[in-house]
């Protein structure tokens, strides 16, 4: 359990590992997010939405390198956790930095699908 | 199977016997060792106690033996030396060693002592006066003379009775020792000696007379120097036979049996007792001895015997067992039967108590009766139970094969439907063809293509989220919701902004969230101009006979997730004899074994001849790609090749 109070999630094929490192939460999805995955990450993210805004967090970084497949209905997920963001009060509100695997062109796609969902707090990027 | 449950896991069906005892003999194994151990240790024990006793008997007699010879031989020496004594006094009585003098005193003297073989008296110098010898009467000396003897000379010098080695006597010719007393005056001057000879035959036989109680018995009466006296066993040649040098026949104790085993002269094994005589004959030595083989022979009789009386006692007992296991065994084993009988469902074969049972025994059959009846009235109320159970379980198998029936004809029917749903278009001059591959019966996809008033042709392809029914439901209120608006809008940004304004309106939460994708095709004489907007879903591909095959792509965000607006139309042309493959994210989100995307082999595909046939040998393709992996999405695929 991070300092937000999240437990990680694992599954036969997925997982998700929250760590905290005293200033940035940061969620490490791998594996394969397929049906099997869509409603333990369903009420992951609306638990891990509810502490970030209980901790007042800024920023959240979603490692996304280690997932190699995603279906629609999980991006469903991510694009209801955005909504919420995005809904939620503009103080309140925090970014989503995705960190995308440049080996997988899926992941391109479906992330710059998401950003359009919140512009302001959705952001891509590529690390090391 | 293991059925776990408290304590070890307990296996059902049948158990393997076939090398476990029957009750009777596991009871009988179980008796003989409880009752023949015993008895062969006892036997064992038995018979080393009366081999031990049987050893002490014989040290005993042997002792006892050996000291009545030795008794008797002190007795008879010192009677010997006392008649020596008197036949000594008698003849200085007389005061005068006359041949006349000393016959009466001589035939007195042999007469009162019978075991006497002979005896002479000599004068001071050692020459024979008178002799008599148990073969002749009374005679003179005849001039032998006696000086030369030792006794003669242990008389002369002690002037005291001695008895003489054993030795042969010159009147009797016999192996014999010698009594001898001085003969004094009144003025107690040495006047002489008086002789008696003992025929050492005589103690020979008083050996083995005390010997003969034992079996293979011997006496050996030794002197001081350790010269045979005596021998039960030969009592011939003794003055042949010296044994002074064999620890058997060393000097011993007097009064004080000493136990001996070593070898006799004759190179035997013996078990012997030695014993020392006292006065007159210190330095004598009775040994009496048994041969150790007899003993040995003699115990192993006694352990054979005590063996076989523990062998018939162990055959006693295992006849004694078995009976009381076939009595004991017998309640167990009408129990086993009566338990066996009921396992295969035969609750009428009620166990019988034995005769003469315990009374624990013939309650627990009483009980076991009563258990046996009431089992079988709750088996018989089972089986009803588990019939009318059955019959439930038939009708409601009945019931749910109905319903099934009714589901798959609902589904076969919605799948009808859907397929209806798709759009039946052969726009002129164009080459066109679709494929629609649901997962399961019906599908999560659903594709328009339809003309436009102005020439135009419009590809409408969405993927609403997940498969199967609640999927299929989605692209039926998803393609009505089209269906109103698809005619409406000139620019296809325009179209999916006023799809996706409707979407949100009536599913606010989210449940018509898709993938989709539009076109707006414009044909021209060479060309054929593409206006392109895609809401999150998967790339175009271009297929050029020439230049392989492209991806094209513009990004969007998906349909019916929030309010948003969508950018403007990717635009791009499609020459003559290229391919445009619209394709949902089944086909190139699948995986082979390796994690593969499909999406990386699309663009080794080589266009031949019309749509239709491309597709055939993409999905060829396609499935060769794959292998085993289970195919895990919806597909459709739209193909538009110009001419």
């Amino acid at each position: 359990m991070t300092a937000v109070g999240i437990d990680p999630l694992s599954l036969e094929n997925f997982s998700i590992a929250p760590t905290w490192d005293g200033s940035t939460l940061r969620i490490a999805f791998s594996g394969n997010a397929d049906m099997d995955a869509r409603a333990p990450l369903e009420a992951f993210v609306k638990r891990l939405n509810v502490q970030v805004l209980a901790a007042k967090l800024k920023r959240v970084v979603c490692d996304m390198r280690g997932l190699y497949f995603m279906n629609s209905a999980c991006f469903k997920c991510l694009v209801q956790w955005i909504d919420a963001i995005v809904k939620s009060e503009v103080e309140q509100q925090y970014t989503l930095n995705f960190i995308k695997n440049p080996k997988m062109a899926w992941q391109a796609r479906s992330l710059e699908s998401l950003r359009h969902f919140g512009p302001a707090i959705v952001h891509i990027k590529i690390e090391p | 199977m293991a059925v776990r449950g408290r304590g070890r896991a307990r296996e059902v069906g049948e158990p393997n016997t076939t090398r476990q005892l029957g009750v009777r003999a596991f009871l009988f194994v179980i008796l003989c060792l409880t009752s023949a151990l015993p008895v062969a240790l006892l036997g064992m024990s038995h018979a080393s106690r009366l081999v031990k006793d049987r050893v002490e008997a014989v040290d005993k007699q042997l002792a006892a033996s050996g000291q009545a010879t030795a008794d008797q031989i002190t007795l008879m020496m010192l009677d010997s030396v006392h008649a020596a004594e008197s036949f000594a006094d008698e003849v200085a009585a007389r005061r005068s060693l006359s041949f006349d003098a000393l016959s009466s005193a001589l035939r007195a003297h042999t007469a009162h002592h019978p075991h006497l073989i002979g005896a002479y008296v000599a004068n001071a110098r050692g020459d024979a006066l008178i002799y008599r010898s148990v073969q002749s009467e009374l005679a003179p000396g005849n001039g032998i003379n006696y000086a030369d003897r030792d006794y003669f000379k242990e008389v002369v010098k002690t002037q005291r009775a001695v008895i003489s080695r054993a030795l042969m006597g010159r009147f009797t010719h016999t192996w014999a020792i010698n009594v001898v007393a001085p003969i004094h005056d009144e003025q107690e001057q040495f006047q002489g000696i008086t002789c008696s000879s003992v025929d050492l035959r005589g103690i020979s036989e008083r050996a083995r007379r005390a010997i003969s109680a034992l079996n293979d018995g011997r006496i050996v009466v030794l002197d001081a120097d350790g010269r045979v006296l005596a021998d039960s066993e030969d009592s011939e040649n003794l003055e042949r036979r010296d044994v002074s040098k064999m620890s058997l026949f060393a000097p011993a104790s007097i009064g004080k049996p000493l136990l001996r085993l070593a070898v006799d002269e004759r190179g035997r094994a013996m078990r012997g007792v030695a014993i020392g005589l006292g006065q007159p004959v210190e330095g004598w030595r009775v040994i009496a001895l048994s041969p150790q083989a007899t003993i040995d022979d003699q115990a192993a009789q006694v352990r054979w015997q005590a063996l076989l009386l523990a062998v018939v006692l162990i055959f006693a007992m295992m006849g004694l067992s078995a009976r009381i296991a076939a009595w004991l065994a017998r309640p167990l084993q009408s129990l086993a039967a009566s338990a066996a009988a009921v396992v295969v469902g035969e609750f009428r074969a009620l166990p019988t108590p034995p005769k003469n049972a315990p009374r624990e025994v013939t309650r627990l059959f009483h009980d076991l009766d009563r258990m046996i009846e009431r089992l079988g009235a709750y088996t018989g109320e089972l089986e009803q139970e588990v019939e009318a159970r059955t019959s439930d379980l038939t009708r409601a198998n009945q019931e749910l094969r109905r319903a099934e029936q009714l589901i798959h004809e609902d589904i076969e029917q919605a799948r009808r439907f859907q397929e209806r749903m798709l759009p039946v278009v052969e726009p002129r001059g164009v080459d066109l063809a679709t494929a629609y591959f649901p997962l399961e019966r019906v599908s999560g996809d659903i594709f328009d293509v339809c003309e436009l008033g102005d020439g135009r042709l419009r590809i409408f392809l969405a993927d609403a989220t997940g498969h199967g029914v609640q999927a299929s439901l989605r692209t039926v209120a998803l393609k009505s919701a089209y269906d109103r608006v698809k005619l409406l809008h000139q620019r296809p940004q325009e179209l999916l902004f006023a799809l996706n304004e409707r979407l949100v309106a009536d599913f606010p939460g989210g449940e018509l969230l898709c993938a989709s994708a539009c076109l707006d095709l414009r044909f021209g004489q060479q060309r054929i101009d593409v206006d392109y907007v895609n809401a999150g879903a998967e790339p175009l591909y271009v297929f050029s006979a020439e230049a392989g095959a492209r991806a094209v792509y513009t990004s969007g965000p998906l349909l019916g997730g929030s309010r948003v607006s969508y950018p403007e139309a990717k635009q791009f042309e499609l020459l003559p004899g290229e391919l445009l493959l619209v394709a949902s994210d089944g086909l190139v989100e699948q995986m082979n074994a390796r994690h593969e995307r499909f999406e990386d082999r699309i663009g080794t595909l080589r266009l031949q001849g019309s749509a239709s046939s491309f597709l055939s040998e993409l999905m060829l393709a396609f499935h060769e790609f794959r292998g085993t992996t289970k195919v895990r999405d919806d597909i459709t695929l739209i193909a538009l090749k110009t001419s």
